[in-house]
């Protein structure tokens, strides 16, 4: 038996080569600086869709109408999802405070304030914008890479009109309504679905009671707030990504998961950065 | 050879192939022309399975296919070899693994009569053996469309069966390809069926040829009988002139 | 009266419609998954595909799934910290980050994003090869696309996702202890020391147990919404979409599914012990 001759080994080595081939760009020293250099340009290009969307949202043409519409549609479309999902966030929420609580105060008592707190300074607007990410993000995304590979970008910018302005703008506005509105309801799904699961311990009056006692005017804008933030990320990045695709249906699905999975983890990063902001000035305002 | 009887299929209530009754011949080189979403491709999808028709027989080889399983069908698709209209190159191997994708999984071969076999089906395409350790996305997509022929030739099918073969390519392009179609007939002498509506390209390469309009075939000629028909649905095709319920 | 039957029976319609598509959609992937399983056991195995798509799912996501699991780590603490503050009961923190991360906030938000990575990276390859004819032409050689294309991806999917949700998990860990130390000054060996009183093996064992659920679940949709795609590159991005949005509903409800048999569990160790 010679070396050649092994299938196995020929197999190994056939895949190496391939990984190799596919890693190539990862482990090289130009590699590292074009990873890097594309992490940057994806940063700086998307802050710089940002800045102009910002920028061009007060000017006219309003086109309130079309904000309207995509408002209805985001939240229509995403209506079942955020229901269903935070549903089932409120009843897991319960059950896990039920089992922790349990052991460290023994006392299930304070378990729908704690529920409710976390609901609104945390699983509540994170959980909303990483679902409008997967909804909505994705079908921004794709249709806008699937406009610009049909040349529609080119055709707006020959009609002389601003692509962002007449895209991002009203797609930017209804999400972010669409997030604050569906986070409020997704909060108060998951404070029924809670209150059903833990339903012979609690009637309804001691369950609002009880978290009234904990869940505070500060509580409901946190959530408003942090609504507002992460809801700008989903916009945002999915228009981003649809008018970088690359060309065909390869592109046009490149472009959604990189649309997506930058959604998730900006909204990650970025609700970690308001909390340790929030933390800080919790203290001060103790001190 | 191949043979179509009484054959009927329909998408979604509306009708495409509306009793398709064609034979043709080994060794021939046949055209099926018509217009663009007409259900030419639908027909050669038929043979291989890749579609089930409604009604009628399709024949293979003296085997009646139509009811064959997909299980069943694989051994049809050993016989037909299937050019697509896109190159359909499997992106994520090299161009050497798409070549021996199928001589891996259906022969006995060893890794160097698979190298030579590839080597083999390149030069048969006319692209040198440094190509094979290229991946597809690096080609020009003449040369992909060629290594998707290089790739379908691989396991010696006696019939080809080619998608639009020269659509949208440039006229060098596809006197390439056309002249490709020619050697592949004469040097593996394989029965080739091609779907097109590419009047120069059948005219270089066609025995026969039909057209297909509104479900059925209008007439089936040599080539400069069908250039010269009097037929009115050849006359519009030929002439390019819109049919006349849709002129305005 | 009538106006309102009328009413009743406009809604009734298009729900009637949603509920048996959705049955159909649930038996359609359960098939799917079954003829998937049944040529896990054919010949010839495609170890070579399955290899590339570990490498191109499982390594390729060790970056953005560390990252993301540091955070989440880190944001868990913060809040607990917060919520046992309100019972001056701080002194739980470290175990209780920990347990509930093991158990609960890790698998979960780590899935969510690995959903993202993963579940849209299969999609979106399948569904390209689909619309681009290359599912075809696999056909065309005699080959069978769920054999070369669906098994290697549904094992190589479901052994990373376990294996990249373990990993989140333990960096989630790092990230709670790092930034209660760093942001919230709170003493490690204070914060470690909790740990062993309050997370039990079987926290671990549940978080395993949902990350191998998730894998099974994240790569049978992937796998089957790739696949049934039809049409052009529009098709293409509504089909991620679709796996997105199965896949977070599917992530939700089996981690609601494992939390109530763990709770009912739980009270029945309650019930023997006590």
């Amino acid at each position: 038996m010679s070396w050649v001759e092994n299938k196995t080994l020929r197999l190994i080595g056939r895949t190496l080569s391939q990984i190799l081939y596919l890693a190539r760009l990862g482990i090289t020293v130009e590699g590292i600086g074009s990873n890097l250099f594309r992490f940057l340009e994806v940063t700086g290009g998307g802050m710089v869709l940002l800045i102009q969307t910002l920028w061009l949202v007060p000017r006219p043409p309003y086109r309130l109408r079309e904000i309207l519409r995509q408002a209805l549609t985001v939240g229509w479309q995403s209506l079942p999802l955020i229901v269903v999902v935070l549903g089932f966030l409120g009843m897991i929420t319960v059950l896990e405070l039920n089992f922790q609580l349990s052991r460290v105060i023994h006392n299930l008592e304070y378990v729908p304030g704690v529920a409710g707190i976390l609901m609104f300074r945390e699983f509540g607007p994170t959980v909303v914008a990483a679902m409008l990410a997967a909804k909505v993000g994705a079908g921004f995304t794709a249709e806008i890479s699937s406009m610009k590979n049909t040349e529609q970008i080119d055709a707006l910018e020959m009609l002389s009109v601003n692509p962002v302005h007449y895209l991002v703008v009203p797609r930017f506005i209804a999400t972010l309504a669409m997030q604050v509105a569906l986070s409020v309801i997704g909060v108060a799904v998951a404070f029924v679905t809670g209150f059903l699961i833990s339903q012979p311990r609690f009637n309804f009056q001691s369950y609002l009671t009880t978290m009234g006692h904990f869940v505070g005017v500060e509580d409901f804008l946190n959530l408003i707030a942090k609504a507002l933030l992460l809801g700008a990320v989903v916009p945002i990045a999915a228009c981003y990504y649809g008018f970088r695709a690359g060309a065909g249906a390869k592109g046009v699905g490149e472009a959604t998961t990189r649309g997506v999975v930058t959604s998730i983890l900006v909204i990650i990063l970025l609700d970690f950065t308001i909390n340790v902001v929030a933390d800080k000035i919790l203290e001060v305002v103790i001190q | 050879m191949i043979e179509f009887r009484d054959v009927w299929k329909s998408f979604g209530g509306h009708p495409v192939l509306q009793g398709i009754d064609l034979r043709i011949e080994p060794g021939e080189r046949f055209f099926i022309l018509g217009q663009t979403g007409v259900g030419k491709t639908v027909l050669i999808r038929l043979l291989v399975g890749l579609l089930r028709a409604d009604r009628g027989q399709v024949w293979v080889d003296g085997e009646k296919v139509t009811a064959f399983s997909e299980a069943q069908f694989m051994s049809v698709r050993r016989k037909c070899g299937m050019v697509f209209q896109f190159p359909t190159l499997f992106d994520s191997l090299t161009v050497f693994e798409n070549l021996a994708f199928a001589l891996r999984r259906h022969t006995d071969l060893s890794e160097e009569e698979i190298a030579a076999q590839v080597r083999e089906n390149l030069a048969l395409v006319h692209l040198p053996g440094d190509v094979a350790e290229r991946m597809p996305q690096e080609l020009s997509y003449g040369m992909q469309k060629r290594v998707g022929l290089a790739r379908t030739i691989a396991l010696r099918p006696r019939i080809l069966l080619y998608d639009e073969p020269t659509t949208g390519l440039d006229p060098f392009t596809a006197e390439q390809i056309n002249r490709l179609m020619l050697e592949m007939a004469e040097k593996l002498s394989v029965t080739s069926v091609v779907v097109s509506h590419d009047l120069i390209s059948m005219v270089r390469v066609a025995d026969r040829v039909t057209l297909l309009a509104d479900g059925r075939l209008v007439e089936v000629s040599r080539p400069e009988q069908f250039l010269h028909s009097a037929n009115p649905l050849v006359r519009q095709f030929v002439e390019g002139r819109a049919a006349p319920e849709a002129a305005p | 009266m009538t106006v309102l039957t009328r009413q009743v029976q406009r809604i009734r319609g298009p729900i009637e419609i949603g509920v048996m598509a959705f049955l159909r959609e649930i038996g359609a992937m359960a098939m799917f998954l079954a003829a998937t399983v049944r040529h896990i056991f054919k010949a010839p195995f495609e170890v070579q595909e399955m290899i590339l798509q570990m490498y191109q799912v499982g390594v390729r996501s060790v970056p953005i799934v560390l990252i993301s699991g540091f955070f989440v780590g880190g944001v868990v603490v913060i809040q607990f910290n917060y919520a046992l503050s309100l019972f001056g009961a701080e002194v739980y923190l470290g175990g209780i980050t920990t347990s509930g991360l093991l158990r609960e906030v890790g698998p979960v938000l780590v899935a969510i994003m690995i959903v993202g990575r993963v579940g849209a990276y299969i999609t979106a390859e399948l569904a390209t090869m689909k619309v681009t004819e290359q599912v075809d032409a696999i056909r065309c050689l005699g080959v069978n696309p769920v054999q070369f294309l669906v098994v290697p991806r549904f094992l190589a999917v479901s052994a990373m996702i376990f294996m990249l949700t373990i990993l989140g998990l333990l960096v989630a860990l790092l990230g709670g202890a790092l930034v209660g130390n760093l942001i919230l000054d709170i003493n490690l060996s204070f914060y470690f020391a909790n740990i062993r009183k309050l997370t039990a093996a079987w926290a671990l064992f549940t978080g395993m147990l949902k990350s191998i659920l998730f894998g099974i679940l994240l790569a049978t949709i992937a796998c089957y919404q790739g696949m049934k795609t039809e049409g052009g590159a529009e098709a293409v991005g509504q089909a991620v979409n679709r796996c997105l949005v199965h896949c977070s509903i599917a992530v939700f409800l089996a981690d609601y599914i494992i939390a109530s048999l763990a709770a009912l569990t739980y009270g029945l160790a309650e019930e023997i012990i006590f």
